[in-house]
Formats: C-alpha cells, structure tokens, sequence
C-alpha cells in the first residue's frame, strides 16, 4: 500500500506546486488576498506531501519492501538499521527526493517564521522556494521515481546491499550535513530575488539572509569537513581531499558563500557592494544545484558518486534558467541597488574585504575550471583531459597562502583608511612574529610553501592574538574586568565579530595540518606471521591474522604491533580485508573492502590498510603510511564549528 | 482497498486545506499583522548594535577620530528619525 501513497504524494505535491506558483502571481497582478492565502497553503501542501513521501520510502527501507526497485537496489536482510535510513541518499532517486524533503523541511519553516511580516516579499519568495521544488519534483516523478515498483513476476528474496564504502557512520551524518548546506542557499536566494523584485530590502530582509546565510554556510562547511573525514577514514588512500569533482562541487558554494559572508558584513556596515553580494547569492545558489548536477549526472567519475544518469541536460537547463533570469532581474534593479558610497583608500578594512572576496572568487574560478576542463575537452577535441590533483594543488596552494595572509591583515585594517601610524602599530608585531618564525623554519631546513605556511600562521596567529588582547585591555580598563571575567564578556558581547576570530584561528590550524601533509611517507609490503617491516623509525609486526563472520561481511584481520625506535611497543593496530555480500552464490557480487586502523595523535597518524591477504602461502599485504599533523585539520575544523555557532548565537534580549 | 481509501481522504484534505480560503470575503486584503514598525524596530536594532561596534573599534583605534565622529553622528540620525516614527 505505501508505495502507491508515497507515488500518489509526489504526483499531488508536482500538481499543487504549478497551483501555488499560479496562484501567487495572479496575487501579485490583482491583489485577492485569498489567491494568496491559498497560494500559501498550496506550497505548504507541496512540503508537506514531500516530507510525506521521504518519510514513506524511509519506512519502506527500513522494513525491507523489496517490492520497491529502490529498496531491492541499496538495501538487503542483512543491511544493519542504520544503514538502511542512510540507504535513503545512497541512490539517485532516494537523493533527489532528499533533497526535495530538505528544502521542503526549510520551506516549511520559511513560512512559519513569516506569517505576521514580510508579506510584501513572500509571495515572490513563494514562488522562487515551490519553482526548485518544482524542478525536483518533476525529476522524481518523470525522470528517477523512487516508488517504482520492481519487475512484475518477480519475487526478490533479498535485495543487492548497500555499497560497504557508504556502510560507515560518518555517512549518516556527511550528506545530510552537505545537502542542509546546498539546499539551504535555497532561502537567501529566494529573499533576494524577492527583495529585487519588488525593490524592497528592508533592515528584516538583512536579517533573514543573514541569518540563514551563517547558518546553511555552517551546515556546509560541517558536511565538507565530515566529508573529508569520512574519505579520510574510508577509501584508504591516506589522504582527505582529493580535489575530486565532487568534493569540487561542495567546494565551490563553500568558496562564494564565504565571500558572501564577509562582503555583506560591508552592506550592513557601509550600504555598499549590493549589486556583488546578490551576484553572490546567485552564484553561490547556482553553484549548489550545479553541484548536485556533478553529484548526481556521472558526467564526472567521483570516488563520490554512486550514481550514474541521463540528468545532466535537464540540470544544465535549470542552471542556465537560473542564471539567466537571475542575472537580467540583477541587471534591471541595478540603479535601485547601488550606493553612493565609494571605498576611499587601498589600505582600508572594505578594500581588504573586497579583496577577500576577489581571491575567493578566482580560487572558485580555478576549481571550477579545473572541475568541467574534463567534460569541456571532450566536448571540443574528443578526448577527455582529465585534471588531477597536481594542477589543482599549483594553482589553488598559492591562492589559499594569500587568503591566509588576508585572514591576518584584514582584522588589522581600519575603516576607510588605515594611516602610517595605525599601520605601524598594528602590523609590527604580527610581521616580526610571522619573520622570526621563518628564520626558525629556514634555520631547519623548511623551504617552499611549507616556510611560508607556517610563517604566515603564525602571523595570522599573532594578529588574532593582538586583537582579543586589546579587546581584553580595553575592557580591563573601561569596566574594571578583570582578564577572565574580561575575555569572556568581549566574546558574549561582541558574539560575530569574536566568533569571526574563532573561526580564523580554525583555518589556521587547518592550514597547519593541510602543510603536514609535506612531510608524509609511506611503504607498502607482505608479512607472514611473526615478521617486521620498519618506516620512519617505527617497527610493525604481524602477530596474528584472524578470520570472523559477521552478518553482512567476513572478515580478515591483521593483528600488528607497532613500536617505536627503542623497541617499545605504542600501539596494537587491526587493519581489515572484508568481503561484503559473503554468502552471495555469485563470486562477481561479492565485493572486498580494506577497513583501516589508524593511531592518531597530535604529531601524526599511523596509517595501516589490509590490502590483500595470499591464504596459500599465509602473507599478509600492507600499507602503512606516516601522515603528520593530520589531527590538525579536525581541530581547526571543531574550532570552526565553534566559532560559527558563537557567531550564530543570538543576543540576549534587550533591555527597553 | 485501504489503499483506495487513503488516497481519497490525502486528496479530498490537501484539495479542502488549499480551496478554503478562497471560500473567504473577496477582496481580502494581506496586511503584515506585526506592526509595521517591526522592520524599523529591527533596523533601530542594527543601528544601535552598530554604534556598540563603532565604539569598540574606536577604543580599539580601528577606526581615525574624524571618521569615528562622522559616522558616530551619522548613525544617531538614524537612530532619532526612527525613533520619531516610532513615537508618533
């Protein structure tokens, strides 16, 4: 019975969302409100049979209704719990539907929070939020339906299994952190085509953009992070980031959303670069369908992807409609948005903002050339360039050292114009720091970007140091604070601005762990029981090597003692060779999979993958690998977090 | 059966949950029933954290004398005129 309800939801939700969008423009033509009461209600019935749907195929995974294609294509009996609510975005019509159900959770609220205001706006928020819906809903119902039901005459007795790469926990967080980033950029874009539309960008509208901007920003910036993390983890190549199109995809929003961020703080402050901040938001939206586009069309092959389809072409339409209609709208409104304002020195903190946004903007530039060249070259010359990391690293390290030098300078520019003698003050002690660190490093043998890297954190390191210490006096002086009861009231009172600082420190020490990654060695070898193998001053030895069934795979385990150079034994590691999917009759179904073991410290990881094991003649074949600094890069990222939250924290109410 | 069943009740609730205002007084006029000072209340708001801001970079010597003062008054001419709006 579900899947029939869940099919006739999305086909209701697909008819009321043209009803919602007509009705809303024939309430802006002649001004009924019952039109738009009712339009209204038709959006919200849009959200609430998606929400309905998603909840059904959920419940259709969960119980194993392998009558449903879906649910015989990426669960099976022995799919543990979890995994089958996560089989939910494993597939392409489960994701596509995900995404809709997220953007109708965040339509939901949309209209909840503005039912007594913004009415003058919302109708055309309205219409922007159901048209997205729209786009999904028609994809779900005519191009990738999840509720189609399997082969008539066909009994399945169980289904195929998920993939072991996405059995992994992480993943029950990483896409849906990922999809309430992309999807979320759906708000700000539509308050800003409204705000153009009907020329009204009231103090409410700043705060409803920002706010939600900060907020889909974080959740982005978290399923990057735990994206990484769960590659880190998982694929075995001892790396996180592999400048891979889909990793790109995320990226990219992550890039212009960052700009945006910084460049609106201008608008609020100065009334200036409103024209760029809605070229932003367009962009940064775009890009995030764009990105479900990479995700989802396998136009681009991704250790990420699990999908391969025939969306491509309707996705491209959506984005060119997008920014077609987007950028004309822009373009007509430009006189109503352009200030009268102008930024007067180089030296000033909104030159540095604009800077800021001009370096982000051509590392996305970079990214997404890198990211389409493949598609690009085929397209022109027949052959398919693919662009790996090293042209992505080149490019992208020497932008990323100059956003990292702006993260110091900037905090440290005045308003307007910085003057010799502020410039003095302000920059003296950061430049000696960030110098005698590069002495210390050149003294040491450190060259290249690595000198630099470390040079400029602890410049940067140093700025923000600067800047909580004279926040920290001048309360001490001012209030009579003393440093504790001090630091803790500039942070609360001063939530973005503190949080901002936070945050930077998060990047520096992510750029701490991102230059370890230089000093990485690895080595790949055999060992029978009892043997050593050495690397970088540890010793690993095969003690044991174990076999285990489990319900969904068997198990060979590597059982090793690693010690250090004196013979003292730090750490046992247990890296896996799996074999998913067993008890398949069918050799070519059952699929191996290298479950690592890591020893992670602050200095570095110890990295171990079971490759392959030879059962004939009893050698185990390893990889282990010395990765340092990586803890470094989660760190900084829960610092990151933490400051994004203390940015979004809201104040106290105040006092009349 | 019960299939049948639910799909009707879904369809005849969405279609009744969407039609009925239109069963309303015509001309219903759509008013933002917050108070239209809501939007100046919340500039005031930004207006007046601007002004903690503003200071606190001054203290922190971000900002030069004459640009603090310019912008110092700038700000609390905003602020009055809202204020007058809002008192009327």
């Amino acid at each position: 019975m579900t899947p029939v309800i869940g099919g006739l939801a999305i086909n209701l939700a697909l008819g009321l969302a043209f009803v919602s969008i007509i009705l809303h423009f024939f309430y802006l033509r002649n001004g009924d409100g019952r039109l738009f009461l009712s339009g209204q209600r038709a959006a919200l019935a849009v959200s609430l049979l998606s929400i309905l749907a998603t909840l059904i195929l959920a419940q259709l995974l969960i119980t194993s209704n392998f009558d449903v294609d879906y649910v015989a294509h990426y669960t099976s009996l022995e799919t543990p719990f979890i995994y089958k609510i996560t089989a939910l975005w494993a597939g392409q019509s489960g994701s596509l539907l995900f995404w809709l159900f997220t953007l109708s959770v965040y339509a939901v609220i949309t209209i909840l929070q503005n039912q007594r205001s913004q009415h003058k706006i919302m109708p055309w928020v309205m219409i922007v939020m159901t048209t997205v819906q729209l786009f999904f809903l028609i994809l779900i119902n005519y191009v990738s339906n999840p509720f189609i039901p399997t082969e008539a005459d066909f009994v399945v007795a169980n289904g195929l299994g998920l993939n072991p790469l996405l059995q992994n926990i992480t993943m029950a967080f990483h896409p849906p952190m990922l999809y309430l980033g992309y999807v979320g950029f759906t708000i700000p874009f539509s308050f800003s085509i409204a705000a153009m539309a009907e020329r009204d960008m009231n103090a409410l509208w700043m705060r409803t953009v920002r706010q939600w901007l900060l907020f889909v920003w974080l959740m982005l910036s978290i399923g990057i992070i735990l994206g990484g993390w769960w590659a880190y983890q998982e694929l075995g190549w001892g790396g996180y980031w592999a400048w891979d199109p889909v990793e790109n995809a995320s990226f990219m929003p992550w890039l212009t959303g960052t700009a945006l961020l910084h460049s609106i703080i201008i608008q609020e402050k100065k009334d200036m670069l409103k024209v760029w901040n809605m070229a932003l938001i367009i962009i940064t939206f775009t890009l995030c369908i764009f990105g479900t586009f990479l995700t989802r069309s396998g136009v681009m092959s991704s250790v990420h992807s699990f999908t391969a389809s025939s969306l491509g072409p309707i996705f491209l339409g959506f984005v060119f409609l997008i920014l077609v209609v987007s950028f004309l709208l822009l373009f007509n409104r430009k006189s109503f948005l352009q200030s009268e304002k102008r930024i007067e020195s180089f030296t000033s903190r909104e030159s540095g903002f604009l800077f800021n946004n001009v370096v982000f903007i051509v590392m996305c530039f970079a990214v997404f050339w890198g990211t389409i060249f493949p598609v690009i070259s085929e397209a022109v010359r027949g052959t398919k360039i693919t662009v790996g990391a090293p042209f992505f690293n080149q490019v992208n390290i020497p932008i990323g050292l100059v956003l990292l030098l702006l993260t110091g300078v900037g905090p440290l520019l005045v308003w307007r114009r910085t003057s010799n003698q502020s410039f003095i003050r302000n920059f003296t002690t950061p430049i000696v720091m960030g110098l005698v660190s590069a002495l210390v490093l050149y003294i040491f043998n450190i060259r290249g970007y690595v000198l630099i890297s470390f040079s400029l954190s602890a410049f940067v390191l140093t700025t923000i140091g600067f800047e909580f210490f004279r926040g920290i006096r001048s309360r001490m002086t001012s209030q009579k604070e003393n440093p504790i009861i001090a630091f803790w009231r500039l942070i609360r009172k001063n939530r973005s601005r503190y949080g901002g600082y936070i945050v930077h420190i998060g990047i520096v020490l992510m750029f701490v762990g991102f230059t370890g990654h230089s000093f990485d060695s690895e080595k790949e070898f055999g060992l029978k029981k009892g043997d050593s193998e050495h690397l970088s001053g540890y010793s690993f030895t095969l003690y044991n090597v174990r076999e285990e069934e489990r319900p969904n795979h068997y198990a060979y385990i590597a059982d090793m003692i690693v010690a250090d150079a004196f013979g003292k034994s730090i750490v046992k590691l247990h890296p896996e060779k799996r074999i998913y999917f067993h008890r398949n009759p069918n050799p070519e179904r059952r699929q191996p999979h290298s479950e690592l073991d890591i020893y992670s410290t602050i200095k570095q990881d110890i990295y171990s993958i079971f490759n392959s094991i030879d059962l004939e003649n009893e050698v185990a074949y390893l990889k282990i690998m010395i990765n340092p600094l990586v803890n470094w890069v989660w760190y900084g990222g829960y610092l990151f977090v933490l400051g994004t939250l203390v940015a979004l924290w809201p104040p106290r109410k105040e006092k009349s | 059966m019960i299939s049948v069943v639910v799909t009707f009740l879904i369809i005849v609730v969405m279609a009744v949950f969407v039609i009925q205002p239109l069963f309303l007084e015509p001309g219903l006029e759509i008013k933002d029933t917050e108070k239209k000072s809501v939007a100046l209340k919340q500039r005031k708001k930004i207006l007046y954290r601007q002004i903690k801001e503003l200071d606190m970079d001054y203290q922190l010597g971000n900002i030069q004398d004459d640009d603090y003062g310019q912008t110092r008054n700038e700000l609390k001419k905003e602020v009055a005129e809202i204020l007058t709006i809002l008192n009327r």
